[in-house]
């Protein structure tokens, strides 16, 4: 055992405590911790004594979280990816030379920290961890196997193996040479050219297909083959979207907005029951597993680049590493063409465009079906058009809920959602 | 300590679903069905044996400690069930029998097969049939001694249960060893415990009914440090069908078994459900000592075995027989072998109110498959066949669980126009917003988000009505209220909750706060067979 291994191993629990109670990424923030402890450590070589640790947060009921530390251990304890010649040799050991002239924190993320190094690489440090690992190193591995130029190119990873725990560490991209994201930009267009997405969203169905076929072409790999799905998968999905349903007003505190659905739980649980009926669902597959326009960009090469292949962070990641039916992103990508139109009157100032949501939905989805492998979709286009629409009242549930707790004027979104859906099937 | 909040389910791997259609459940076609068990909320699988076997005593007759009984698949197909088990969060145990082995095992036919044989000591072999006089013979409708003669070794040898299952002689340190092995192999391959079956019976002693024995209890102490050593997290589970105050001491001081079976609770559910009364429940949990904190009680409704009723009186078996068992073909050894559907004559409300006791009790739930849809039983089938028939997963032909022909089915599912497959299965259960599987689902949902009901205190009421069985669980903050109608007809019931005065009970699955608790007794209503959960909130919480 080296000097740093040990040094890390010693420090107390009110050490780590300090470092992690109160960081954004730190889950529990209601409740008290018992206790932390170093379970792992990965030395960072090349300098003054410095590694990542995983810490181990129990409670006093039992439970445990495990978080990652990037520490340099002089002259004090320190937690982070802001000194520049530590980030450097954080970045070595996951095989990524580069001298750091330049670090710049990207965003604050629930999950993870993120920093830009030189204007060329996006280095992601996964600060909350499970056993298994990350959907982002899987994915971007897989899809630069098959030279899938619509994501960023995977140039290194720290995981650690053995006990505790598998997991990754850390994982280095190139960074995308890009004009925004697809979110930023259709938001903008609103206020000039409102056909900047409608015109754009042929090709983000062709690249959205490209990536289901690319992630669909690894038979012999048992993460990623596709799978039939079992014969209860579909029914399973149908039972818990009705019961979302039949909850949804139950727990829901009553805000006007909800009006227009109030009343229509009955009609909703007659959609499911419709919408249930698929036939065969076509092959599962691994999937982005978060889609929407906030993770595209639009790069400097006018094509689209998908990015963040975490998945949704809020979900364990066996969860997020299960195989499902790529209409799930599809539904994910659609609903948030409605998002941006609906919003667009709360952050613009002005309505979309008649007819916009339309318009880029018909486009990319007739994207997607050109390059899609058909094995992936249920055989039939009335089934196709079912699930669909069934992974789009999920997502629409859960948008009502989230928005009712964290934006109860949003709410008229997934309300309007609900309203077109029951008018569409 | 996953296990104090964990629901368990217990499944045979034949009965659940036949991935090769040769008629027999498999591993791949359990890993198939796992998305299933994750839906219904179920936190821990616990395997019938699955292990080579003559299937004399449905696998309790192993064969070979280190394999997977061909039937259900291969050693890599259980590998890899138990890692797409743990992908989707679910825990794996199995049953483990450290008593005894099949008289098939290569183990015994080498003890009996000289005197001189390395394995002769590794079986209890006598030439006196008359030793240990006071252990009681425990399968009484086949068996008429603990001792056979072996006409192999010129003796006879020692066996609890079946002559075909010879007792391992755990005073030879070679078999303390040998099991120890065992344990390790399938904690290596991924097994997060094992229900360790028939753990009483391990050390025989002349003067005594050799069960729980001391030296028993010493090696079960020895087989937990070895598993803690090197795979903590884990759990073991007792099966000893016993009074609490005996069963209590499979727990050690925290450092035997992390569980152990509640068998007495479970005939008293269903004796105060046919009498009306809370009594039985009450007289059994107060007479339930305290466990270690690290401990927990495994609870059940059924299970593979018969309801036993070995752990009652005389006149209450009686009872149990004619409220139960109106057809002799129903009774086997001291017990009812039917299934929970039938048993409650297939009663939604008793269902119903019978899941919310177990579900209250201090302790984890363990479900039998198939109970969560109201599946029946075949009491013409020999044996315990009768609840291990196929799981039904649809109306179509073999109930969805195998496209064998039906002639080559372990058993024949069930098809009688109650409870056979083409009205009671999954399919169409989950189509229903209103079936058995779906309210099952919601309230392990409620259950799992309230870990009081795992590691909370125990506080019965003893309200004057005595159809009601009341008693609060309390954990921390949280303070929950279960109020169980055991009367067919509708009751009013007066509780002294005067120590929760200003809380406001919230009915836990509609979450309709009731009227805030005063200092007057606290009056509720309720329908035939019908219960109320409550948390009993802090005025402020509530509103």
């Amino acid at each position: 055992m080296t000097d740093v291994v040990s040094r890390v191993e010693a420090l107390s629990s009110e050490e780590l405590l300090a470092l992690i109670v109160g960081q954004r990424w730190f889950m529990a923030k209601a409740r008290e911790p018992a206790a932390a402890r170093v379970a792992g450590v990965v030395e960072i070589p090349g300098g003054p004594p410095a590694a990542i640790a995983i810490v181990e947060v129990g409670y006093p009921e039992g439970t445990h979280e495990l978080y990652t530390l990037a520490l340099q251990l002089e002259p004090d304890v320190v937690d982070g990816l802001g000194d520049p010649a530590f980030v450097r040799r954080v970045a070595e050991v996951a095989g990524v030379q580069t001298p750091c002239t330049s670090v710049r924190p990207m965003g604050v993320e629930q999950s993870n920290s993120t920093v830009i190094l030189d204007e060329r690489h996006v280095l992601k440090l996964f600060r909350r961890l499970e056993a298994g690992p990350n959907p982002e190193l899987e994915l971007l591995r897989v899809l630069g196997r098959h030279d899938f130029r619509h994501a960023p190119r995977l140039e290194g990873w720290i995981e650690h193996l053995g006990r505790p725990l598998e997991t990754t560490l850390v994982v280095v991209t190139a960074l995308v040479d890009a004009a925004g994201a697809g979110w930023e930009l259709t938001m903008g267009s609103f206020r000039g050219d409102a056909g900047w997405l409608p015109d754009r969203a042929r090709r983000l169905g062709e690249v959205t297909g490209l990536m289901h076929a690319t992630l669909a072409s690894e038979p012999g790999d048992p993460p990623f083959e596709p799978t039939e799905p079992s014969a209860e998968a579909l029914p399973l999905l149908a039972a818990s979207v009705d019961e979302q349903v039949e909850r949804l007003f139950a727990d829901l505190p009553m805000v006007a907005e909800l009006a227009p659905v109030e009343s229509r739980t009955e009609d909703l649980r007659a959609l499911v029951r419709e919408l249930a009926h698929t036939g065969a669902a076509g092959l599962f597959i691994r999937v982005h597993g978060d889609y929407h326009l906030g993770q595209v960009l639009w790069s400097a090469d006018d094509d689209w680049i998908v990015i963040d292949f975490e998945g949704e962070p809020a979900r364990p990641l066996p969860e997020r590493r299960r195989r499902a039916s790529p209409l799930r992103d599809v539904a994910g990508m659609l609903r948030s063409f409605a998002y941006a139109a609906d919003a667009a009157p709360f952050l613009q100032g002005v309505e979309a465009p008649a007819g916009w949501v339309d318009r880029c939905r018909e486009a990319f989805l007739a994207g997607y079906r050109e390059t899609v492998d058909p094995r992936l979709l249920p055989p039939s286009g009335v089934g196709a058009d079912r699930l669909l629409a069934l992974f789009e009242l999920e997502k629409l549930l859960y948008e009502l809920r989230y928005e009712v707790a964290n934006r109860p004027d949003w709410t008229v979104i997934p309300v309007a959602g609900l309203t077109r859906l029951l008018e569409r099937v | 300590m996953w296990f104090k909040t964990a629901v368990f389910y217990e499944l045979h791997t034949r009965a659940f679903f036949d991935s090769s259609d040769d008629g027999s459940g498999d591993f791949r076609g359990l890993a198939q069905k796992l998305d299933y068990l994750q839906w219904l909320g179920v936190d821990c699988i616990w395997l019938l044996p699955f292990y080579p076997s003559p299937l004399r005593d449905g696998g309790y007759d192993i064969a070979d400690f280190y394999g997977v009984h061909p039937d259900y698949g291969t050693l890599e197909d259980f590998r890899s069930f138990v890692v797409e088990a743990h992908e989707r969060g679910l825990r794996v145990i199995a049953d483990l029998v450290m008593n005894h082995t099949s008289s098939d095992h290569p183990w015994f036919q080498e003890s009996r097969s000289s005197a001189d044989s390395p394995k002769r000591d590794w079986y209890v072999w006598s030439d006196d049939p008359g030793r240990y006089p006071d252990a009681r013979i425990i399968f009484v409708d086949s068996e008429s001694s603990n001792w056979t003669w072996d006409t192999a070794a010129g003796k006879y040898y020692w066996h609890r249960f079946f002559h075909h299952q010879p007792d391992l002689n755990y005073e030879n340190p070679e078999v303390q060893e040998a099991m120890l092995d065992v344990l390790r192999f399938w904690l290596d391959i991924g097994l997060d415990g094992f229900r360790l079956d028939a753990v009483p019976y391990l050390f025989e002693e002349e003067g005594t009914n050799c069960e729980n024995l001391p030296r028993t209890h010493e090696y079960l102490r020895r087989v937990r440090a070895e598993v803690d050593a090197k795979h903590p997290d884990r759990v073991l589970l007792a099966e000893a069908n016993q009074w609490p105050e005996d069963v209590v001491h499979y727990f050690g001081d925290g450092d035997e078994c992390h569980m152990a079976f509640h068998f007495p609770v479970m005939p008293r559910m269903f004796m105060g459900l046919r009498r009306e009364e809370a009594k039985p429940l009450l007289e059994i949990l107060d007479r339930t000592p305290p466990i270690p904190a690290s401990a927990q009680w495994g609870l059940f409704l059924r299970n593979h075995d018969e309801l036993t009723l070995e752990m009652v009186t005389d006149e209450e078996r009686d009872y149990m027989y004619a409220e139960y068992a109106k057809d002799p073909r129903m009774k086997i050894n001291l017990g009812i072998r039917r299934r929970l559907a039938p048993l409650l004559d297939g009663g939604r409300d008793e269902i119903e109110l019978m899941h919310a006791i177990l579900f209250s009790l201090p302790g984890s739930p363990v479900l039998y498959y198939g109970d969560e849809i109201g599946m029946g039983d075949n009491v013409y089938l020999g044996d315990r066949d009768g609840v291990r028939t196929p799981m039904h997963w649809t109306g179509d032909r073999n109930g969805g669980f195998s496209r064998a022909d039906f002639a080559q089915l372990y058993l024949p599912p069930l098809m009688d126009p109650v409870f056979g497959y083409q009205s009671v299965n999954v399919e169409a259960q989950l189509r229903s917003p209103t079936s058995v599987l779906r309210w099952l689902r919601r309230f392990i949902e409620l259950r799992k988000q309230h870990p009081v009901f795992g590691l909370g205190d125990y506080e019965p009421l003893r309200p004057d009505n005595l159809r009601i069985f009341a008693h609060v669980r309390r954990y921390m903050a949280d303070v929950v209220l279960c109020v169980h109608n055991l009367a067919r007809t509708a009751q009013a019931v007066e509780l002294d909750l005067s120590q929760h005065e200003g809380r406001v009970p919230v009915e836990m699955l509609g979450r309709s706060p009731f009227p805030a608790i005063g200092t007057l007794p606290y009056l509720l209503t309720l329908g035939p067979r019908g219960f109320f959960w409550f948390q009993l909130t802090e005025p402020e919480e509530s509103s």
